[in-house]
């Protein structure tokens, strides 16, 4: 759905929730790598 | 009763396959930059691959029409935001501290003269108003974020702001990889070139893309600068929404009250700041950081490919060209002056 068909509202609410998101994902992602889970990560 | 909800499953599956499909491309591209980046000459970064390939993808979707419906997976900003939470554990508290006080005194300049800059060309042009505060808080803040913000304030069209996005990402992308170069030109330091990208380009994204093209150095400056435009959004998103009701409609809508700060505060920056108290407090090993910068590598070349994937130019040629004569002119306005004021607090 591209921008111009979403009524503006919701999409600073999509904003909002990303914002969230971005920090759960990221928080777990650094606990993970801390904890040993997550180890070696090829790029 | 049944009958109606396994329509409504039926009318769910082909979102949910698409959806599917969807991330497969995304994280196919994902991989085919990296493989790319190991073989490729040094001279192209990561993200202009990225959203080469972004870019590629999105032409092909578009020619065979499928671009709306493969879009699901393609989230610019969560992948951006999730980049720059794991951009936190590179950079210890005190840098984000001595380097913030400066981003946040160059925020309030450039923010300041560029908005009024840009209200002032808007005018010049004869823009409707309400486009034209968007188009000002675009430039001057954040790109995309401050426009969503400043539409709600100003209560704009979505069609202006589906036009205004679409000029962030169009001018935004070409400066990411040009801003690079004019400053290797120049021999700019790794401190000033990232303090020009943080305080110049308009959309986040693009900041960390040049950043990161210039070097480790200048991405930790590029980001700090402009997560400190980031956080005053919310302030901007305040003053514009008080002063619409106020003077444009003569004290006849709902005046904001000083939560609208709180609620426009880009919550991303809290998990940037507290990834960097936990590697400032000793939690991380060298092992663990280099870990979680290859994680942050990958979370940003998903957010560059989307925003290759994004770029679209239907909206510019439906809104006319004015609108677009008045962002450039307040980009190249953006651009000097942040290079000036860049130089003076990081020269």
């Amino acid at each position: 759905m591209s921008v111009e068909e979403q009524p503006v509202a919701q999409l600073w609410w999509r904003q909002i929730t990303e914002d969230w998101w971005a920090v759960i994902i990221g928080g777990a992602l650094i606990c993970l790598v801390e904890l040993g889970f997550i180890s070696r990560i090829p790029w | 009763m049944a009958r109606e909800e396994t329509l409504v499953r039926l009318d769910r599956q082909p979102e949910i396959s698409y959806l599917v499909i969807s991330m497969a491309v995304l994280i196919g591209l994902a991989l085919l930059t990296n493989q790319i980046v190991k073989l490729a000459p040094r001279e192209l970064e990561y993200p202009i691959w990225a959203a080469l390939l972004g870019f590629g993808a999105n032409l092909i979707a578009s020619a065979i029409g499928l671009k709306a419906r493969l879009s699901g997976a393609f989230r610019t900003e969560f992948f951006l935001k999730t980049g720059l939470v794991l951009l936190g554990v590179s950079i210890n508290l005190t840098q984000i501290l001595s380097v913030g006080i400066r981003g946040l005194i160059q925020a309030v300049v450039m923010i300041t003269a560029v908005f009024f800059f840009t209200w002032w060309l808007g005018g010049l042009f004869n823009l409707d108003r309400k486009l034209r505060a968007i188009l000002s808080a675009a430039v001057a803040v954040c790109g995309v974020s401050a426009a969503i913000a400043a539409t709600g304030a100003v209560l704009a069209k979505k069609e202006q702001l589906a036009y205004v996005t679409t000029l962030v990402i169009l001018v935004s992308l070409p400066l990411m990889v040009l801003l690079p170069i004019i400053a290797s030109t120049f021999g700019l330091s790794a401190q000033w070139a990232g303090a020009w990208f943080g305080g110049n380009i308009d959309t986040t994204a693009a900041v960390i893309g040049a950043g990161t093209i210039y070097g480790e150095e200048a991405v930790k400056i590029a980001s700090i600068v402009k997560l400190s435009q980031n956080a005053l959004m919310g302030l901007v998103a305040f003053l514009l929404a008080t002063y619409w009701v106020v003077r444009e409609e003569e004290g006849q809508g709902e005046r904001p009250t000083a939560g609208l700060i709180w609620q426009r505060f880009p919550k991303f920056v809290i998990g940037f700041f507290m990834a960097s108290v936990i590697v400032s407090v000793g939690l991380l090993d060298k092992q663990q950081v280099a870990d979680i910068n290859a994680l942050r590598q990958w979370a940003l070349t998903l957010a560059f490919i989307s925003i290759g994937w994004e770029i679209s130019f239907g909206e510019i040629r439906s809104a006319g060209w004015r609108p677009l004569g008045v962002y450039l002119g307040a980009t190249v306005f953006n651009t000097l002056l942040a290079l000036g004021v860049a130089w003076v607090l990081f020269g």
